[in-house]
């Protein structure tokens, strides 16, 4: 019968015991001060820690900027005359001068008809000589990039395409540029206050409104029901405020 | 494993008496639950409830096509950001 191999039958680790200071000559016994209690008398230089850390948060990511806070253009301004980020670039892909983009457009198969492309903050776009979809990435091939060093010097670089390139909106469709910065009204025409973010939550979107007094924010879905004007335009939302059961 | 069918669908008490009040007083009022593991039944549609993501209560509005997903499928408890307000994204109003 072979020998089960439970763990209950791992070898059992010693456990080591403080040991005890050694006697003085004359006998008399002095206590080794804890370094544990007291911290080490030298101050670590290898890994220097600020002093104000909180070990509570240190494996916690840093909160990512709301969309208020992010660069882009101003809600006024027409969907034809802004460039629209559709990706960044992420690393070559094979040896003929072929990218993997990482992309934040909602819409990845419009890119298929895409035929010119600003690279970065470049005045004139480039032409796409290549677009397919492949493992939740686009890879795409440009005019002026066909070796993979050359792709390594526009690693992160964003790209961009005219308004008047995307997919035209519904009628009830907004960009989210055009939503974020708005003032937001209420019926009566009370201010109260400014959109700053906008949550994605699977259902409808949520407008995350940011008071002008600094207080909590105010979550709106965005729903005909609630939402009951919003003029880019003019720069202002009108809304109508949630009544909550038993208040 | 999934949910015995013999009990049927999970359903807060408390959140469900609060829907069905609101249903018989044909009020839209909305609903603040921590429930977040309950299931949607069809008498939600067309009410906004608002689920705790563990920081804040996210209003939903329930469709027709919510029926049967649990609450918290639609309010989310991370946060990430993969673009800026620059991204040929839309919303819907």
């Amino acid at each position: 019968m072979s020998r089960s191999t439970s763990r209950t039958e791992r070898p059992h680790r010693r456990r080591i015991q403080p040991q005890s200071p050694p006697p003085e000559p004359d006998g008399r016994v002095v206590p080794i001060p804890d370094v544990a209690a007291s911290g080490p008398a030298q101050p670590n230089t290898r890994n220097p820690q600020p002093a104000t850390r909180n070990p509570t948060n240190a494996a916690r990511p840093p909160t990512p900027p709301r969309l208020a806070d992010t660069a882009g253009p101003d809600p006024g301004v027409p969907p034809e005359r802004v460039r629209l980020t559709i990706g960044t670039i992420l690393a070559a892909h094979g040896v003929r001068g072929e990218f993997k983009v990482r992309l934040q457009t909602d819409d990845p198969e419009h890119l298929l008809s895409v035929t010119r492309v600003y690279l970065g903050d470049e005045s004139s776009p480039r032409t796409v000589l290549g677009v397919r979809l492949h493992a939740g990435h686009a890879l795409m091939r440009l005019q002026g990039i066909s070796t993979p060093e050359s792709v390594e010097r526009f690693r992160g670089v964003p790209l961009r395409i005219r308004g008047a390139d995307t997919r035209p909106l519904a009628a009830d469709e907004y960009f989210l540029y055009q939503v974020i910065g708005l003032e937001v009204f209420d019926e009566a025409g009370n201010r109260l206050g400014r959109v700053a973010d906008l949550m994605e939550t699977g259902a409808n979107d949520v407008l995350v409104i940011a008071p002008d007094d600094g207080g909590a924010d105010i979550l709106l879905p965005s729903h005909p029901d609630v939402v009951i004007a919003m003029e880019p335009a003019a720069g202002r939302i009108v809304v109508r405020p949630l009544s909550y059961y038993g208040e | 494993m999934s949910r015995s069918s013999k009990k049927g669908p999970f359903i807060d008490e408390k959140l469900r008496e609060k829907i069905d009040s609101l249903n018989r007083t044909s009020e839209r009022r909305v609903v603040r639950t921590w429930a977040r593991a309950s299931t949607i039944f069809p008498g939600m549609v067309g009410h906004t409830v608002a689920v705790h993501n563990g920081k804040v209560h996210v209003p939903i509005f329930v469709s027709e096509q919510m029926v049967g997903h649990k609450l918290g499928e639609f309010a989310p408890t991370r946060t990430y950001r993969g673009h800026g307000k620059d991204a040929d994204r839309r919303g819907r109003r």
